[in-house]
């Protein structure tokens, strides 16, 4: 079994030689505003949560911002927070979704803007990685299915968002959103029709 | 062509960017202020609720890059966000009368003041940008520092059918110019430099005071979500006039060699940086510890990154209440501070936490003389203060929140008599 402390600073900390924390114990940590098994928690999702928020926004710029953003109203919304099998990671998703669904509707986006100027030491425009990738069609692949993804139904896009986009098992995505296996399922398939025919309509055009 | 739904396989994270998120979340972690604490939940399956939405911190949707357009997937140009105004400190139709004076004085050739009318004005550390009409002679753009005016000639606003053009670029790296009727929002960048910038526009002009560089190689605009444009015709920087001339800051001492050293590395800068003046130091934290700098109401921080380099750090009084500012800053009559989270390490589980925090304040009150943070469960923390400035730091702030309960700066003067106590957080 995990063992779990609370230090002056708040750390939760494994002992030596013990695995690290579940999500759950972190979560039940977290639950009393322990700062460092929130951290804990970033530290163990931040990769997904970036990779997802890309696909998301079609933006490494957008997903870094996505990922703080993320964790933060993550941080702040603890007490509503659910786990699936023991994992945060699908909630987290649904964090990083909404925000970028907002953001897309609200037009907020630069809403941190950088009232300023985005400086050498706090910029992600010099990515060389962001770099290669603004040139490479998979991004305007990806740009296509994003705006595709917009133009779903709810029910469809949840789906599209997590199983497709996140490759969220089927499983996972009926437990997080309460619906049936098969609801699922079928929905990934309409879903997955539609934007391929979206996508291609609107390449073609 | 592929199949759209083949996606790129996941990357990596970076290091930078990871460090980055940190910074944000502990940042964002350590305000006290948050809502009514609830159970946590764990489900198996069973409906929930999905989180709503909370605020949105992102920089632009579409990423940097070559200047590429996507007309397939072009959206209409989203609203401008609410407040980017306030993010700029900027204000439609006016113009400080002070600006309008020196803006004259040194622009010969354009009509009397009298006929001019204020656009748009933007201030940012010191930098304060407006945009004016003179009638049929068309707009122009003047910028002032401290020292200093710059101004474009006028032209008519017509960007030549393309979304935005640029008519006044500064060595301090301010940019404006005209929109096409439509564009209510865009982005900049220069794709040979590392500078990004959102204007604010109002009817068709738009600016940005100071900071963007890089524009040898060219701009980029994006207007809407990913409709990027390669700026034509770049005017050359409008060279700055010194009107109003002021005394160079110390290099001498080592304080002052410190701080010219700072802010000779740039490129963001501040403005005039030879009229910074040295202020307090400190030694704290595993970088090197911060050397404060000031010029009138500007506060100028020098840190030390990670690989050594300094970078400096211009602060303002309204960069401590904005929106992104967190509620640890202190504003006071006799001070104010921004905080400074640093010397973040890992945990045992892999978490992050900060060991320490660096108070950054400017002194507004020549009675202050001592200035002293005071938490339960810490020893009192008192500051170094040098002229007007003050650098105070103090151990792990990210830990807990506990840690700033009932935390208060007092300020005295040189008898001990208490100037102001500034509860934290608060």
């Amino acid at each position: 079994m995990t063992s779990t402390r609370s230090t002056t600073t708040g750390v939760a900390a494994s002992r030596p030689g013990e695995p690290p924390p579940s999500d759950a114990t972190l979560w039940r940590l977290i639950g009393d505003d322990d700062h460092a098994a929130f951290t804990a928690l970033f530290e163990r999702h931040a990769e997904r949560v970036w990779n997802y928020a890309y696909r998301l926004t079609a933006s490494w710029s957008t997903a870094e911002d996505l990922l703080s953003a993320t964790f933060l109203a993550a941080w702040r919304k603890r007490g509503d927070g659910v786990l699936v099998r023991e994992s945060a990671l699908p909630w987290l998703c649904t964090v990083a979704a909404n925000l970028a669904r907002t953001e897309w509707r609200a037009g907020r986006r630069r809403r941190r803007v950088l009232a300023r100027l985005t400086s050498a030491a706090d910029t992600t425009v010099t990515d060389h990685a962001e770099d290669l990738a603004a040139r490479s069609e998979a991004r305007d692949r990806l740009r296509l299915v994003v705006a595709a993804v917009e133009r779903l139904p709810r029910s469809e896009r949840e789906v599209a968002q997590l199983c497709l986009l996140g490759e969220m098992p089927v499983a996972d995505a009926a437990a997080l959103l309460g619906i049936a296996e098969a609801s699922v399922r079928s929905r990934v398939s309409r879903a997955r029709t539609k934007l391929r025919d979206l996508t291609t309509r609107t390449h073609d055009e | 062509m592929s199949d759209p739904l083949d996606f790129p396989p996941p990357r990596p994270l970076p290091e930078t960017v990871r460090d980055r998120a940190r910074r944000r979340l502990s940042e964002g972690m350590a305000d006290p202020h948050r809502p009514t604490r609830r159970a946590p939940v764990v489900i198996a399956a069973a409906v929930v609720l999905l989180a709503g939405a909370g605020a949105v911190v992102t920089r632009d949707a579409a990423g940097g890059g070559a200047a590429a357009t996507a007309p397939a997937t072009s959206s209409p140009v989203p609203a401008p966000p609410p407040d980017l105004h306030d993010q700029l400190h900027a204000r439609d139709g006016w113009a400080p009368p002070d600006v309008v004076d020196r803006c004259a004085a040194v622009a010969g050739d354009l009509p009397p003041k009298e006929g001019w009318t204020p656009l748009v004005t933007s201030v940012v550390h010191g930098t304060t940008l407006s945009a004016f009409s003179t009638g049929p002679d068309g707009v122009f753009f003047c910028e002032t520092t401290p020292a200093s005016v710059s101004v474009s000639r006028p032209a008519a606003p017509d960007t030549g059918g393309a979304p935005a053009s640029i008519r006044f670029l500064s060595s301090r790296g301010s940019v404006a110019g005209f929109v096409r009727p439509g564009v209510e929002q865009l982005r900049l960048h220069a794709p040979g430099a590392t500078t990004a910038a959102f204007p604010v526009v109002t009817g068709d002009v738009f600016l940005t005071p100071e900071g963007f560089r890089g524009v040898e190689d060219g701009v980029v605009f994006t207007v809407g979500r990913d409709q990027e444009f390669p700026a034509r015709d770049l005017p050359r920087p409008s060279e700055p006039t010194v009107d109003r001339p002021r005394p160079g800051g110390d290099r001498a001492s080592e304080a002052g060699r410190r701080l010219g050293a700072c802010l000779d590395a740039g490129p963001d800068g501040a403005p005039d940086p030879a009229n910074w003046t040295p202020g307090a130091h400190a030694g704290v934290g595993a970088h090197g510890g911060f050397q404060l700098g000031r010029y009138g109401d500007l506060l100028g921080a020098c840190a030390t990154r990670e690989d050594g380099s300094p970078f400096f750090d211009v602060i303002d009084l309204a960069d401590l209440t904005g929106t992104n500012a967190t509620d640890l800053n202190l504003v006071g009559r006799s001070v104010w501070a921004a905080v400074r989270l640093h010397d973040f390490r890992s945990t045992p589980t892999g978490g992050t936490v900060a060991d320490a925090f660096t108070y950054a304040g400017l002194v507004l009150d020549d009675r202050v003389a001592t200035i002293t943070l005071t938490r339960a469960g810490f020893p009192d923390a008192v500051a170094v203060v040098e002229n007007g400035t003050f650098v105070l730091g103090g151990p792990a702030t990210t830990g807990s929140p506990s840690d700033f309960d009932g935390a208060a700066v007092v300020v005295r003067d040189a008898a001990g008599a208490v100037v102001e106590e500034l509860p934290v957080g608060r």
